[in-house]
């Protein structure tokens, strides 16, 4: 009676498995609408244009019986002028021992910590899209371009590399300690890219760091990263080795905070001395409700003495107000202003001015 | 031979902190995308996203949560007749009955209420309410009374302002 009694059970449970199995498959999105108004250097500019950009994201999320946790994530690009079909995929597994993700999608890099932002994003928004490209990062150095992180084209993260297919670990959170670490074996390729020949940049790694916690009512965050890749053996260019720390404080709806980071001499050439480049910011911002406001200073330093041409040494530095309103769940509106400064060191001409961004931006 | 980098050694020595008991251990895991784009929520409530198999739904935000019936006017209702000593409440079936309540100011009187919030959704025709009013009959004893006619309207109608401030407040 025993034995049926456990074969039973045992039918019952393998029957029973696939149905246990317990499966989310969520659809979401977001479109944004972007006026910007803006006022360059360059006489013969336009000073409006209207943007729009639209994401559709299908996940799929399961718990298997032995609690390990999957899914797979896609994200697709919704523009009209996207040319690629999705922008961001990858799969996970977690559990106790923390969580592996697999796939086009963002590295250990996301625990750094910066200036706080709202709304559109301040010096961390959109604000550069309606840039001149040549006042964006300005680095001729097209290893460096490729390797340019997409938060704005400025940098105010170590040099990471975005959503180049990756593998990447984080260890849950241990009182609020979390690290992580990832690996790219090409910093440029993604999707089914495979690259054959030598790439710019090889065996990629971001290690990152953050803490978060609580402290009487204030709130404390702070965050470090450390990457470092291989240069190309073909290139006669610096391997690529950089670090950043941020930190925020956050009180009653108040959050001030800024970060440090240094990419030295990262995928300049190896000829060249005295070619670091540094970037501080610093932010404040202020949330009530459906309300948040927000300023935020960048300040980048090109050290090209190498450079006898002019074009990549100097400075940029942006600061940008900005302000945001929630008119319902899912449904916001925000207002930037930015003033950005591209000084170059040599007898290239520096280029100032303005941009200012109308945001409204429904998610779903 | 490159050394090990010291957020290395700092990521080495938190994997075996998580060997040691005592330690809190959360979960949460970076999603730059899902902060970008639902940091000021989502047109569908709650996470955003809808499930497409049918099981996530418009929850939070709609007051489902947790009551039978519809949350803002459940808690609409309490609030509004919380002057009154609650006699019963039944979050499931929807019904708060209060006591028999005398206003200090009109002596001789005392009333009651009665309502009922009878769906899940938030509507104005998902509200009952009715006022039952006695007076002293002057030998210690209470007889019923005939109410103003329009007394359970106007109960309804500051019972379903009150549940839209809360809806008001929740979406913010």
């Amino acid at each position: 009676m025993r034995r049926l009694l456990l074969a039973s059970t045992a039918l019952l449970a393998l029957s029973a498995a696939p149905a246990r199995a317990d499966l989310e498959v969520t659809v979401g999105g977001f479109t944004a609408f972007q006026a910007g108004f803006f006022d360059h250097d360059t006489a013969t500019d336009s000073s409006r244009d209207f943007t729009s950009e639209a994401e559709i994201v299908v996940s799929a999320d399961a718990t298997a019986d032995n609690g390990l946790q999957y899914g797979a994530h896609v994200q697709l690009e919704g523009s009209t002028s996207d040319s690629t079909n999705s922008g961001e995929v990858y799969l996970y597994m977690a559990g106790s021992w923390g969580r592996v993700e697999m796939g086009d999608w963002y590295g250990a890099s996301e625990l750094a910590v910066f200036a706080p932002t709202v709304g559109v994003g301040q010096i961390n928004g959109s604000y550069d899209d309606f840039l001149p490209s040549t006042a964006r990062s300005g680095l001729s150095n097209a290893n460096y371009a490729t390797a340019v992180n997409d938060r704005g084209d400025h940098n105010f993260t170590a040099l990471d590399s975005d959503d180049a297919t990756k593998i990447t670990y984080y260890t849950p959170k241990f009182s609020g300690f979390q690290a992580g670490v990832s690996y790219a074996p090409e910093q440029d390729d993604s999707g089914e890219t495979v690259s054959l020949t030598e790439g710019d940049l090889k065996n990629m790694f971001e290690i990152g760091l953050k803490y978060e916690g609580e402290f009487q009512g204030v709130g404390v965050t702070v965050g470090g990263l450390y990457n470092f890749a291989d240069a190309s053996d073909l290139a006669t260019t610096e391997d690529l080795s950089a670090w950043s720390l941020g930190a925020q404080l956050s009180y009653n709806g108040f959050t001030f905070g800024g970060g440090y980071t240094d990419n030295g001499d990262s995928l300049q050439a190896e000829a060249q001395t005295s070619d670091d480049i540094t970037s501080w910011n610093v932010g404040l911002t202020y949330e009530n409700g459906p309300w948040g406001v927000g300023v935020s200073y960048l300040d980048e330093d090109y050290e090209t003495n190498g450079d006898t041409a002019g074009t990549d040494g100097g400075d940029y530095s942006a600061l940008a107000f900005g302000g945001t309103y929630k008119v319902a769940p899912g449904l916001t509106t925000g207002l930037d202003m930015a003033f950005y400064d591209r000084d170059r060191a040599g007898s290239v001409n520096d280029e100032d001015g303005w941009v200012a961004v109308v945001d409204v931006t429904a998610a779903f | 031979m490159k050394t090990l980098p010291p957020l290395a050694v700092a990521l080495l020595s938190l994997l075996s902190l998580s060997a040691c008991s005592g330690v809190e251990s959360k979960a949460e895991y970076p999603d730059p995308d899902r902060e970008r784009i639902y940091r000021y929520g989502s047109l569908t409530g709650g996470e955003g996203g809808f499930d497409i198999l049918g099981k996530k739904k418009r929850t939070e935000e709609d007051g489902q949560t947790g009551l039978g019936v519809n949350s803002f006017l459940w808690r609409a209702t309490l609030d509004t007749v919380s002057f009154m000593p609650l006699a019963s409440a039944d979050p499931f079936g929807g019904v708060i009955l209060t006591d028999w309540y005398a206003d200090p100011a009109v002596p001789g009187e005392r009333t009651k209420a009665q309502i009922y919030v009878t769906s899940r959704e938030l509507r104005a025709d998902a509200l009952k309410a009715s006022v039952f009013r006695q007076v002293a009959d002057g030998r210690g004893g209470w007889k019923d009374a005939p109410v103003a006619a329009d007394s359970s309207k106007k109960l309804e109608d500051a019972i379903l302002t009150r549940a839209r401030q809360i809806r008001q407040s929740a979406v913010k």
